[in-house]
């Protein structure tokens, strides 16, 4: 374990920034935090968590995937990848980093997506554990721990200091780098930490909300659910809750005529729009009803039924706080399984 | 840069073909470039098809996987 005071945590930000782009949260000018790129003088935001979930690092908002060119019947495809450069994403918390494996699930199994895995080759993930969750915190009921995140290298703040522990390669060699501007530490200070936030967890509102009713196989269990009709009956299909989402990861392609060559690229979709996979046919999804219910059941039983029981969700909150209507995951879940 | 296989990249494909099976059907037959079939396939699977500056969407292969030399699309 290393350690780092946190007054001079600007000379660890410093050294890392030396060689690569270094993100963390930083708060914006309407206060709110924002992955930004760290640059000396500005300060690593104290809020919980950003706005915006850090998944845009891996699988930004848009994306070119390669340009195509025309020439009376001839066609041109030009490949326009290249190689993405290091970087260190900083301050990610516990659940953030759970998406991250929920995402390469999506992207590294074959066919492998060559512009997330470089991405994700090319970036080091710094975790901070989360001194202080909130109210709209549920990370526990999916198996994550706030206290013990994950990540290449995970810090823990206390006591005035950071505290540095390498989870992999990347991470060792990171850490290794930084030595200059950390000091060897013993962990009974993080110990302690991990004791309150765990308690803290312990008594959160969320803290009861447990996933045991939901996994895969139980399709049919909840399909027909009568209480998905009051459940979606607000939902404006604003697509906020995608936007926001962690673990979202639909997209659509879509090309582009500059004037002097086309432009194919990749966008951020949102199942809860109409137009979402429209078909030749028309729809396979009609009502906002039949849209809602397909993104709850993506993310808390086909997901886990695709993947070793592994929920599409990471108690993050987000959508719980950005909802225009209120509805979130824990209502769909308490509402759908209470009646087990 | 990295030269790994992409799918979300299109293959360039020639339409050597069109037949008018019905007023509003077409089938084209396609091969690649050096006239080959551009891969093999199982009854029922699909291909998304693009041109360029319009997008690309999903088609049924309408030819039998039994033609080894080409593929067709009835659209």
């Amino acid at each position: 374990m290393r350690k780092c005071s946190l007054s001079k945590i600007d000379l660890l930000f410093a050294e890392i920034a030396k060689t690569q782009s270094l993100y963390m949260p930083i708060d914006g000018a309407d206060g709110r935090a924002v992955y930004s790129k760290w640059q000396a003088g500005k300060a690593w935001s104290s809020a919980l968590n950003t706005v915006k979930s850090p998944k845009n690092f891996f699988f930004p908002h848009t994306e070119e995937l390669a340009n195509f060119k025309t020439a009376g019947k001839t066609i041109e495809i030009i490949d326009v990848r290249a190689e993405a450069e290091d970087f260190v994403v900083f301050g990610v918390r516990a659940c953030d980093a759970k998406s991250f494996d929920i995402l390469d699930r999506v992207f590294l199994t074959d066919p492998v997506d060559s512009f997330y895995a470089s991405r994700r080759e090319h970036g080091v993930i710094i975790t901070t554990a989360c001194n202080r969750p909130t109210e709209t915190c549920f990370c526990t009921t999916f198996g994550i721990d706030a206290a013990e995140p994950a990540g290449d290298i995970s810090t823990w703040k206390t006591g005035g200091e950071l505290y540095l522990k390498a989870n992999t390669e990347k991470g060792e060699a990171l850490l290794a780098a930084l030595e200059g501007v950390t000091e060897a530490a013993d962990d009974a200070a993080v110990r302690a930490e991990k004791e309150n936030i765990r308690k803290i967890m312990k008594k959160l509102p969320l803290a009861d909300v447990k996933a045991d009713a939901f996994g895969g196989g139980k399709t049919k269990q909840y399909f027909d659910d009568p209480a998905w009709a009051a459940l979606s009956e607000s939902c404006l299909g604003c697509g906020t809750c995608t936007f926001v989402c962690p673990t979202c990861q639909c997209y659509d392609v879509k090309d582009f005529n500059t004037g002097r060559g086309i432009i194919r690229f990749r966008c951020w979709d949102s199942c809860m729009y109409s137009d979402f996979t429209l078909m030749a046919h028309g729809n396979n999804r009609n009502s906002q009803k039949e849209r809602f219910r397909q993104r709850f059941m993506q993310k808390l039983v086909y997901y886990p039924e695709n993947n070793d029981g592994i929920f599409g969700c990471v108690g993050c909150g987000r959508c719980l706080a950005k909802c225009p209507i209120s509805m979130n995951i824990v209502k769909v879940m308490k509402t759908l399984g209470g009646k087990n | 840069m990295n030269m790994r296989e992409e799918t979300l990249i299109p293959k360039i494909g020639v339409i050597t073909d069109v037949r008018q099976d019905t007023p509003d059907i077409k089938t084209f037959r396609v091969v690649t470039p050096d006239g080959k079939k551009a891969f093999d396939h199982r009854p029922g699977q699909c291909a998304m098809l693009s041109i360029p500056g319009v997008g690309e969407a999903m088609f049924s292969i309408t030819s039998s996987p039994t033609h080894t030399e080409f593929m067709e699309f009835s659209i």
